[in-house]
C-alpha cells in the first residue's frame, strides 16, 4: 500500500546536506508509487538550503516524477520555487 | 613539527595559518602556546586550532599540545567557556565555573565527517536563545547550511568542520566561524576541467561566483552567502589554499597567506540589516516563484 506522500519533516526541520538529500530520495523512492503523483510534504520544516533542493529536484526530474509540494513556511516555498526554476533551466542571468 | 604559537603578541586567524603553513600532515606535531593575564584574545585562532590539530590525530598523528596555565587568565577562561579547550582535548580548571551561554555564543561544535546535518536546532537557537526576527534566523541557517553543505562535499577532511557563533548584541551583528582542514577550495575546483590553465588565485573567487563551482553542485550556495553578506553590510573571510578574500566595507580585497589545507570561512552577520536572501533569489528570477 503506497501513501506517495513523504513527510520532509521527519528526517529533520532543518534539510541541509546535498547527500542527505539523495539519501532521503534514494529511500522514498523504495517507497512511493512512481506511476502517479508523489506529495512533497514539507510541513514542519523550518529551513532548507539550495544545495538540499536543487540536488532533490534534479534527481525528481531525472526519474520524470510528478509531483505536488506542501508546506506552510514562505523561505522554505520560495527556496524550493527558486530550485525548481533552476533545474528547469528558468534561470539566465 | 614544532610549532609555537605566541598570543602575548598581537594575533589573529592569519598567526594561526602562517605557523602551520609548512605542515602538511605528515608529521607529528608538538605545539607549543603562550597566553597572557588580562590580554584580549582574537577568538577567531582556536577554531582553526581545534580544526587542524584535531585532524592530524584523525589522520593517526601524534599531537602533543603544550599550553602554558597562568591562573585566572581571562584568554584561557574565555578559551574555555566556549569549549575550545575541551575540543583541543585539554582540562582548564575554572574556578567561577561555566557560566550560561545566555543568548550570546554557540560553544565550537565538530560536525564530523558524513553527517547529514548539524546536531544543533539553529532556528531555535538564533530565533529563542538570540532573539532574532525569523527572516534573520532563516536566512542565517541557510547561510551556515550552505557552507556547511560545502565543506561536507567538496573537503574530503577525516574530522569534518567546526562550527562556531558569538553574539555580539551592542554591536548589531554575529560572527560566524566554520573550518575544515581538508583539500580547499582550489584542489576541490581543480576536479573540474573547465578550470585548468586558472591560476590558483583567480579560482578563489571565481568559487564565488554563480553557477561556478566543482561540478558537484550547482555553484548556487557561495554566491548568495557572499552576496547576501556584500548587502547585509557584513563581513567574510574566505581562505583556503595561499589566498583568501576579504568581504567587507572597502569592497572585496584579495591577498595572499601562507597555505591553509582546508578552508577558513568567517562571517560578519548584521542583524540590523534588512536584506533577505529571498530578496536575492528574486532578482534571480525571471518569473515569480
Amino acid at each position: 500500500m503506497y501513501s506517495n506522500r513523504i513527510i520532509f519533516g521527519d528526517y529533520n526541520n532543518h534539510l541541509i546536506s546535498r547527500l542527505h538529500s539523495r539519501a532521503i530520495f534514494n529511500d522514498f523512492m523504495g517507497k512511493v508509487d512512481k506511476s502517479k503523483e508523489v506529495q512533497l510534504d514539507f510541513s514542519g520544516v523550518r529551513v532548507v538550503t539550495l544545495s538540499f533542493a536543487t540536488e532533490l529536484f534534479s534527481n525528481i526530474e531525472k526519474c520524470s516524477l510528478r509531483y505536488t509540494i506542501m508546506n506552510d513556511n514562505q523561505f522554505v516555498r520560495e527556496i524550493l520555487g527558486f530550485a525548481v526554476h533552476s533545474t528547469n533551466g528558468l534561470h539566465v542571468q | 613539527m614544532v610549532v609555537n604559537i605566541d598570543l602575548t603578541r598581537r594575533h589573529g586567524v592569519f598567526t594561526i595559518v602562517e605557523a602551520f603553513a609548512h605542515y602538511n600532515y605528515t608529521e607529528n606535531l608538538i605545539v607549543n602556546v603562550k597566553h597572557q593575564r588580562g590580554r584580549f584574545i582574537a577568538n577567531g585562532i582556536y577554531p582553526i586550532l581545534c580544526s587542524i590539530l584535531n585532524e592530524a590525530r584523525k589522520r593517526g598523528l601524534h599531537v602533543d599540545l603544550n599550553f602554558d596555565l597562568p591562573e585566572n587568565c581571562s584568554q584561557l577562561l574565555y578559551a574555555e567557556r566556549m569549549n575550545f579547550l575541551q575540543c583541543l582535548g585539554l582540562n582548564y580548571f575554572t574556578p567561577f565555573g561555566r557560566n550560561s551561554a545566555n543568548g550570546r555564543f554557540i560553544e565550537i561544535t565538530n560536525i564530523p565527517k558524513g553527517n547529514y546535518s548539524m546536531s544543533i536546532n539553529l532556528m531555535e537557537v538564533f530565533t529563542k536563545d538570540f532573539d532574532l526576527s525569523t527572516e534573520a534566523s532563516s536566512d542565517l541557517a541557510f547561510i551556515i547550511g550552505e557552507i556547511y553543505c560545502n565543506t561536507t562535499i567538496h573537503s574530503r577532511s577525516e574530522n569534518g568542520c567546526y562550527f562556531y557563533c558569538q553574539k555580539y548584541p551592542n554591536k548589531g551583528y554575529l560572527e560566524v566561524h566554520i573550518v575544515d582542514s581538508g583539500i580547499g577550495i582550489v584542489t576541490s575546483m581543480r576536479k573540474n576541467d573547465k578550470y585548468s590553465g586558472i591560476d590558483d588565485n583567480l579560482l578563489l573567487p571565481l568559487s564565488l561566483e554563480f553557477s561556478e563551482g566543482s561540478g558537484e553542485g550547482r555553484g548556487h550556495g557561495l554566491y548568495f552567502v557572499s552576496e547576501f553578506i556584500r548587502r547585509n553590510n557584513g563581513e567574510m573571510l574566505y581562505l583556503s589554499g595561499n589566498n583568501h578574500i576579504f568581504i567587507g566595507g572597502k569592497g572585496d580585497q584579495i591577498g595572499n597567506n601562507g597555505n591553509y589545507h582546508g578552508v577558513v570561512i568567517k562571517l560578519r552577520f548584521r542583524f540590523d540589516v534588512s536584506v533577505t536572501t529571498l530578496d536575492l533569489m528574486r532578482e534571480k528570477t525571471y518569473s515569480n516563484v
